[in-house]
């Protein structure tokens, strides 16, 4: 393992620490050993996912590709023209995965033996892309039926009609697997395409956590990483338009009671907020919606809500907004309540003491998903992508003031950019 | 590693010094009956009525302020069936105390609050409040409605219902909504008092230390109680009798195929690892004959996929389909079914369920709340077996064994949710 050179980045309070290094192929590695643990997960993600519906060449020009592509190639990854992937795993008992998000595709496995060969195994086919059309075509079938299982889950539905209403039009306002319309335009030529512009090593990271060492996986990337041209994948500003399309999306499904979705949208300053900004607007959301809020108690009483009732910021690539989701006979009454509870908080700040309870629950979370291996390997992956360091946000949260959430608090909401999307019951 | 706290209550420590975190993981058992909707009903809402409020804190916004400050602990309930048992959970999870900002004590603390929750609840004249009571009854009736809305779930548990419609295996562990809404503070009360007089209990203990102190708390609270634990028993139906089909239409995409098998097991230990082992080579993982054939070869599908409930003796196929193709899945399905029958399968691809079916039990030691879920077999089975045990058991499965099993499968139900025309776009 000539060559490596494994910067430490660690977290005293945290008791946490993990290596990273950039490896001669222009590939990013960051392992988290977890000693006592008799399993490793390891996730190997490019920063390619439903958004990205354009190529941007380095001459600034662009290609438009369907939605729906980026989830559409994770499935076709796994095949090659000898044995697929999942039969290679299956050979060794590891559990072998892979998902796509708005912002990024990743492919992981856990296992709690032969680490090595799985990683083998991970690393080369990633890396070696075999598209047939008559796989292609074959494929379109599958992922057709995944969309229209989709189409049949109300929280899915009920998400999409909310950013339809606040990005009209914008990629994060299409269904991740895409359309069955929009999948029908891919060929196997097209994934090749986007294949060679996003997978390059430089628009990727492999990250592990577990029952590992450093040398297990330096050997097994000395041996199967292959140098790689290219660079991180830029992505295109996004007009953002102001305000909602309209303040109400209503649909009717097979449920027996309503869901809803409240969402707000922010006027953001750059295309992707900072770790603090997304730190806080947790906490503001947790003081204000949370479970030890007088609103959530207020719903509650009024029976406005049910216990599945949650809040959080959803943010990525130029969108920006607060989610209120939950179940209620009454979603207008629900949504009005919460809308005046959070225009209120803008205007005159959050409780002193509630904050405090809100930033050491917080704390206290982000600490017990450190137990878990998955969320460690996909957390250090997403903080990596956006330029920071896995443990940002405990930073983050053991200085956050109460001037600052305040703040936060007045950027986030906006009488102007409140939408509500409801599913209801069919009418009989 | 178990105790005896008292009669039917168990503690079990699970030491685990790699975790940053202690969870206390209560498990009651009650026997689920036929005709006794409002004993269901009452027991189904306790562990969401006891998480909620207690009397030290008698709201639930002030047991969640409590919470908070206690770094965020999460206390959680849910209501489970296992075989004809009525299993009611609640759970708490915290940070070790090495990491608490201020260097206070929070495990301690946590232990303190579940048995407060369990034993001082929040009553007014020896009653659960009107109140309180009004609100988790919507809150479960709202959770029932909630399940419809799923499709998955909801294709199951009519399966479920029809083909044990004569067992108290078919009801909904959840309880019934007009028993639920019929509860009343009085019943409840009585339902919690005969809970702690005769459910076989267990609490398990997954974290850095702290045992002694947990187990002399538990010995107190039991202290001077008089136990009765009843009886859990499950009905085995080894063979299915008259096949029975079942077509329902909702205004869906995609059609929900659940097909209910009787496994042929006497009891929950009848050749237990070898039926896991069949039925994951049948239909559990990505290697598996239903994905491989049923999905990959003939896109019929995009889930299909083979669950089996060993301690009530049934195996599920569940499956995601176009209305128009669900025979041909049907019959797809009972077709791998019979290759399992005549050991259509080569000792790589048994191999390959065995090593999956052991990697995936071992990784549940790495997590505290699969690992504390572990031991449910221990409440209801007396079995302490290890993560580690349990897959030499596995490994030792022979292909005869397989074939054997699978030929005792028999199928009772197939139920279709099937997809309306009118709703084609």
């Amino acid at each position: 393992m000539s060559g490596y050179h494994w910067e430490t980045v660690s977290d005293a309070a945290l008791e946490e620490t993990y290596y990273r290094c950039k490896h001669p192929s222009g590939l990013e590695i960051q392992v988290c050993p977890k000693p006592g643990y008799s399993s490793a997960y390891a996730v190997f993600s490019t920063k390619y996912g439903s958004i990205d519906t354009n190529i941007v060449h380095a001459d600034g020009s662009v290609t438009k590709i369907p939605e729906g592509t980026a989830h559409f190639l994770e499935h076709k990854l796994f095949e090659s023209e000898e044995q697929d992937a999942f039969e290679r795993f299956s050979k060794t008992g590891a559990s072998a995965n892979a998902y796509t998000s708005f912002d990024k595709t990743a492919y992981e496995f856990t296992c709690s033996a032969h680490f090595e060969e799985n990683l083998e195994i991970l690393l080369d086919f990633v890396q070696s892309p075999y598209f047939t059309q008559a796989t292609v075509d074959k494929e379109q079938g599958i992922i057709g039926q995944e969309i229209r299982m989709g189409l049949d889950s109300p929280g899915r539905e009920v998400f999409y009609g909310l950013m339809g209403l606040l990005y009209p039009g914008q990629p994060v306002s299409i269904e991740i697997a895409g359309t069955e319309e929009s999948i029908a335009k891919i060929t196997a030529q097209l994934l090749y395409d986007c294949y060679a512009h996003y997978y390059n090593l430089h628009n990727m990271v492999l990250c592990v956590a577990g029952n590992v060492t450093l040398e297990q996986v330096a050997a097994v990337a000395d041996r199967l990483l292959k140098p790689a041209q290219g660079e991180l994948a830029r992505r295109k500003p996004l007009r953002e338009e102001s305000f909602p399309s309209a303040a109400t999306a209503r649909k009717a499904m097979e449920v027996t009671i309503p869901t809803f979705t409240l969402g707000c949208k922010e006027a953001m300053r750059d295309c992707e907020l900072s770790i603090e900004e997304m730190t806080l607007a947790d906490l503001v959301l947790d003081v204000l919606a949370g479970e030890a809020s007088p609103l959530y108690e207020q719903l509650l009483g009024e029976g406005l809500i049910g216990a599945g009732f949650s809040s959080g910021l959803f943010s990525g690539w130029c969108y920006s907004c607060a989610l209120f989701e939950g179940e209620s006979k009454r979603p207008e009454l629900a949504a009005r309540r919460i809308q005046d509870v959070m225009l209120q908080a803008a205007n005159e700040g959050l409780d002193a003491e509630a904050f405090e309870r809100a930033r050491r629950k917080a704390y206290g979370r982000l600490l017990m998903a450190c137990n878990d291996i998955d969320d460690t390997a996909n957390g250090m992956a997403d903080a990596f992508f956006s330029g920071d360091d896995y443990y940002a946000r405990a930073r983050v949260l053991r200085e956050a003031t109460l001037e600052a959430a305040n703040r936060r608090a007045g950027e986030l909401f906006r009488p102007e950019n409140f939408a509500l999307s409801i599913i209801e019951p069919i009418k009989r | 590693m178990t105790r005896e706290i008292a009669l039917g209550v168990r503690f079990c420590f699970v030491p685990a010094a790699r975790f940053k975190t202690s969870r206390l993981l209560l498990q009651m058992a009650v026997p689920l009956r036929l005709n006794q909707a409002n004993v269901t009903a009452a027991n189904a809402l306790l562990p969401f009525l006891l998480h909620r409020s207690c009397a030290a804190y008698p709201t639930p916004r002030l047991l969640e302020s409590e919470l908070a400050a206690l770094y965020g602990a999460k206390l959680s309930a849910y209501v489970q069936k296992t075989g004809e048992t009525q299993l009611l959970s609640i759970a708490l999870t915290a940070i070790d105390d090495r990491f608490a900002l201020g260097g206070e004590s929070v495990a301690e603390g946590c232990a303190a609050l579940l048995l407060d929750l369990l034993f001082q609840p929040m009553l007014a004249d020896g009653l659960f409040t009107e109140e309180s009571v009004a609100l988790e009854k919507r809150l479960l009736m709202e959770r029932l409605e909630s399940e419809e809305g799923n499709k998955w779930r909801y294709a199951q548990n009519r399966c479920e219902a029809l083909m044990c419609g004569n067992e108290s295996y078919g009801l909904n562990p959840l309880g019934e909504a007009e028993a639920i809404a019929a509860l009343r503070p009085e019943e409840l009360t009585q339902a919690w008092r005969q809970l702690l007089r005769s459910a076989p209990m267990q609490f398990v203990l997954v974290g850095n230390g702290g045992d002694e102190a947990v187990c002399e708390a538990l010995r107190q609270r039991f202290a001077g109680m008089t136990r009765q634990p009843v009886v859990l028993e499950t009905r085995f139906v080894q063979r299915a009798g008259e096949q029975k089909t079942i077509r329902e239409e909702q205004l869906i995409e995609q059609a929900k195929l659940v097909l209910g098998f009787r496994a042929g097991m006497k009891d929950a230990d009848d050749h237990r690892h070898a039926r896991l082992v069949m039925t994951d080579l049948f239909g559990g993982g990505v290697y598996s004959k239903l994905f491989l054939n049923v999905r990959e070869k003939m896109s019929l599908c995009y889930a299909c996929r083979a669950d089996l409930h060993a301690m009530k003796g049934i195996l599920m196929v569940r499956s995601g389909v176009d209305t128009e193709k669900a025979d041909e899945a049907r019959d797809a399905i009972l077709e791998q079914m019979r290759q399992m029958q005549t050991g259509a399968f080569t000792d790589e691809e048994l191999g390959t369920a065995k090593r999956a079916l052991c990697d995936s039990i071992q990784t549940a030691a790495d997590l505290p709340e699969s690992l504390a879920s572990w031991y449910t077999r221990g409440l209801l089975r007396g079995d302490y077996s290890s993560l580690q045990e349990e897959c030499e058991c596995i490994r030792k499965v022979m292909r005869e064994e397989v074939v054997a099993t699978a030929r005792e499968v028999t199928l009772d139900t197939v139920y279709l949710l099937a997809a309306r025309k009118e709703a084609a776009k």
